[in-house]
C-alpha cells in the first residue's frame, strides 16, 4: 500500500463518483485497465449496495481476471460521506481492491477482516486530516 | 458437518470477508462446519445445506434455493453473525 493510493474527501458524493475516485486511484497506480472501473460500477447497478458491508464501510471491486494488471488496493476517506442507498450509509471509508485471480487477495481480505473488527474504525478514519493520517490508521503495521 | 455458502457478487470480495468470520463462529460455537465463498451466479444451493448473505442478493437467492438463506446485514459484526448462526442451529435440530 502506497500513499499515492489513498485519497481525503470533504464532500458528499454519489457511490457512482466515489467508486470511479477509488478506481482511478487503481488506475493511476498502473494496477488496472479503465474497464476495471465500469465494472466495479456495473456490479453495484447488478447486485445492489450491498458493497456497503458495514455501517459506513464499502468496499468496490470487480472480477479478477483480465481488467487487472496486478493485486492492489485503493482507499478513499469521505468525511461528509458516499450515499450507497444502503442501511449502511452514510458511507465514510471505501476500498477497492483488484486481483489477478481469486485466491491472490487471501492475506488481504483477512487483514481487513482484522481491521474493521475495530468497532470504532469509522470514527478514527473521520478524524484523520490527511493521508498521512489515513495512511497509519489503515496500514501502517500492516501488510495491505 | 455442516456445508456452508458465503454468497457475494463475484464470490471473492465480501463473501471471502463473511467466510472469516463465519468459520470463526462455528470454530468458537464448536460446531464442526466447513465454509466456502461462492458468487451469487453459480450458487445453486445444491452443494451446501445453508447461505448466509447480503439483504439484497439473498432475495434473488431465496427465489431460487431451496435451503435456508440467512441474511447478514453487517458483514464483519461478529455478534450479528454469532446470533443468525445459533438461529439457524437451533431451528435446525427443531426439524
Amino acid at each position: 500500500m502506497k500513499k499515492s493510493n489513498i485519497a481525503l474527501f470533504d464532500q458528499l458524493l454519489s457511490w457512482k463518483q466515489a467508486v470511479k475516485a477509488v478506481g482511478n486511484l487503481l488506475l493511476e497506480n498502473g494496477s488496472i485497465y479503465p474497464e476495471y472501473i465500469d465494472s466495479m460500477v456495473r456490479a453495484v447497478e447488478e447486485f445492489g449496495p450491498y458493497i456497503a458491508i458495514a455501517p459506513g464501510i464499502a468496499i468496490a471491486h470487480a472480477k479478477p481476471g483480465s481488467e487487472v494488471k496486478k493485486e492492489d488496493v485503493a482507499l478513499i476517506v469521505d468525511k461528509k460521506g458516499i450515499e450507497f442507498n444502503s442501511k449502511n450509509d452514510p458511507i465514510h471509508v471505501l476500498f477497492a481492491f483488484c486481483t489477478t485471480d481469486a485466491d491472490h487477495h487471501m492475506k488481504f481480505i483477512s487483514d481487513l477482516a482484522g481491521l474493521l473488527s475495530d468497532d470504532n474504525i469509522v470514527d478514527k478514519a473521520l478524524e484523520c486530516e490527511s493521508k498521512e493520517d489515513i495512511y497509519k490508521l489503515f496500514f501502517e503495521r500492516r501488510t495491505l | 458437518m455442516i456445508n456452508v455458502q458465503a454468497i457475494c457478487g463475484f464470490g471473492v470480495g465480501s463473501s471471502t470477508l463473511l467466510r472469516i468470520k463465519l468459520q470463526k463462529v462455528f470454530d468458537e460455537l464448536g460446531v464442526e462446519a466447513k465454509v466456502t465463498t461462492n458468487d451469487v451466479t453459480s450458487a445453486t444451493g445444491n452443494d451446501c445445506d445453508v447461505i448466509f448473505t447480503s439483504e439484497e442478493l439473498g432475495e434473488m437467492l431465496k427465489q431460487r434455493v431451496k435451503i435456508p438463506v440467512i441474511i447478514v446485514k453487517n458483514f464483519v459484526d461478529s455478534n450479528e453473525i454469532k446470533t443468525k448462526v445459533t438461529e439457524y442451529l437451533e431451528n435446525r435440530t427443531e426439524v
